[in-house]
Parts: structure tokens; sequence; C-alpha cells
């Protein structure tokens, strides 16, 4: 009888200890029983990379969403909105995005400002339906015809 | 122009040319305010030359399109490049594509862009490495399908050499959008 090759199969696997160690690194900062038990943490774990997966999209759109809420809380405060700023910019051919604007609301005002002013100028030549709610019209805008 | 509110007051009243009125004409005289928007405007222009050619602008930014994203950017910043990108190390690239320049006293907005020769921004490439390894693992809950995948891609960091203003607003060239092309 071979006995080495009996006493092989009642060993424990030694990579499965490697395997383990692997999962048990992931999960160190987790609490309760998912942190230690094997069979639970490896579940846990599973769930927590495929978060990870998704939650890259997420951030971009989030992003987004960030980017628009600060676009249009700098319009409101002066007295222009969300909609007037981008679609009067889309006319003048202005193709600042969404994430330079929201940098511009904060950090160089005076230009963001100018930027609703100018697409307050030209809603006012070209008016957009339920659009033209800047009030009072932006004064000192010389156009000139040309916008 | 003459602009009169008279006959407004007179809607639905029948006239009698015979019989005199009380009530005057009222009239207002706008004026012709084109001669003065023109007069603002080169001063305007001509103070901003003056700051161009005194170089007293002081610091400039622009907001350059590079890589598919547009970036607000000033003397020295440092910008990361997602993605593989044909320049390397050492490697200085003129962004040409500017959206807008800013300084403490004015801006510069372009319609989409502003003119090749009015504004210059120079970038050197830094480094050019990989990203730190992202998991991509699916899984399908109870359906026993699962795949593990491990990816890094490429990003290239940029230093802003200059962000400056080499030509004067408002003077166009006779002929544009050859410079620096060949012939």
């Amino acid at each position: 009888m071979l006995i080495t090759r009996v006493l092989c199969s009642r060993t424990p696997n030694a990579d499965g200890f490697w395997k383990r160690r692997r999962v048990f690194k992931l999960t160190a900062h987790y609490y309760g029983r998912k942190r230690n038990c094997y069979s639970i943490a490896i579940r846990y774990l599973h769930r927590a990379l495929v978060y990870v997966r998704k939650s890259r999209k997420l951030k971009k759109r989030d992003a987004v969403e960030l980017w628009q809420q600060r676009i249009s809380a700098g319009c409101r405060e002066l007295g222009s909105s969300y909609e007037a700023l981008v679609r009067g910019m889309a006319r003048c051919q202005i193709a600042l995005d969404r994430k330079t604007l929201a940098n511009l609301a904060i950090w160089e005002p005076r230009t963001f400002k100018s930027l609703t002013h100018i697409a307050a100028a030209k809603l006012q030549r070209e008016p957009i339906k339920g659009l033209n709610d800047f009030s009072p019209p932006p004064a000192g805008v010389i156009t000139r015809g040309m916008l | 122009m003459l602009r009169s509110a008279a006959s407004n007051n007179f809607e639905g009243t029948k006239l009698n040319a015979s019989q005199p009125t009380s009530v005057k004409p009222q009239q207002e005289v706008l004026e012709n305010q084109q001669e003065s928007e023109i007069a603002i405007t080169k001063e305007t222009i001509e103070k901003v030359n003056s700051q161009i050619e005194l170089n007293s602008h002081g610091r400039l930014f622009a907001v350059i399109h590079l890589a598919g994203k547009q970036r607000r950017v000033t003397d020295g910043d440092l910008i990361m490049i997602e993605g593989a990108h044909p320049a390397d190390v050492g490697d200085v690239i003129r962004a040409e594509k500017v959206l807008l320049l800013g300084s403490r006293d004015f801006t510069l907005i372009g319609r989409p862009l502003l003119r090749p020769d009015l504004v210059r921004v120079e970038v050197t490439v830094v480094e050019k490495s990989l990203t730190h390894t992202k998991t991509v693992f699916r899984n399908r809950r109870r359906k026993n399908t699962r795949s593990i995948n491990f990816c890094r891609s490429h990003f290239s960091i940029m230093r802003i050499n200059c962000v400056r203003l080499e030509g004067l607003v408002d003077q166009r060239p006779e002929i544009e959008g050859v410079d620096g092309r060949v012939f």
C-alpha cells in the first residue's frame, strides 16, 4: 500500500493557506466573522470588489452632478440660471465645459460673471421661451451687434 | 430716434381735429449710443493692449483643451493626462487649443478658440508611467460566474512652462492661420 499517497491526501493543501491569506489581507478591516471566517469573508469580499468596479463609473457621474450644482448656484447668485448660461454660451459658440465652468465659478468669479452677462445679452437678442429671466438685464455689456 | 407715446393715450377715442387738446404729445429722445459704445470699446482695448505691451498684466491663467479634456492652467502647474499620449518624456508641446485666457484685469474668451498668434501655452512632458493596479472583478450572484482581471493604464504628467500673451488684442494679421505651417 502506498502510505505516502494516503498521507498526502490527508494533509491540508499548502496553496490553500496562501489563497486564504490573500483574502484575509483584503478583509482585515472588516468587522466580526466576515473578517476571519473564510467562507463568510469571501462572500463579502466579492460583493466589495463588484462595488469597486461599478463605482469607478459612478464617481464620474457624481462629479458631473456636482459641477452642475456648483454652476447653478453660481448663476443664481448673479440672478441668472444654469439653463440660460449654458444655452446662451452655446449660441455664442463658447465651448467651455461644465468642469471648467464650475472651476471658474469658484476661483474666477469675475470671469464667471462676465460669462453669464454674455449669455444673457445673447438671449436678449435671440430669446428662448422661458429663459429670459435675467433681472435686471445686464448693464454695461457692449456687443455692437457682433455677439 | 423719435418715439411718440401720444398715440397710445388716445387709443379708442375719437379725435376731433378742430378741437384743441390739452394733452401735449409725450416725446422722448433716444440718443444714438453707437458712437459712445465704439469709444468705450476702443478705450478698453487700448487699456488691455497697453497692459500687454508693458507686461503689467501679472500672472495669466488659460483654459486649454488637451487630450480630450479642458484644464485651467497657469505657470508651473502639473497636469495629469490619462491614457496613452504620443509625446515622450522631455518633449515640449504647444497647447494650441486655448479657450479662455484670464488675468487680473481682463479676460479673453475664445469663440470657441483664441487666435494661435495671440496666446502661447507651452507644456513639457515630465513623466510617463502606469497607474496603480485596478481590480476588475465581475460577479453574477447565484450563477457561479465570476472573473477577475487586473489592469494598469498609461498616464503622463506634464508641466506648464508658460502661459503668455504674444500679440495684441483686436489687431489681426492680413493672413491668418498659416503661422507654423511649412509650404
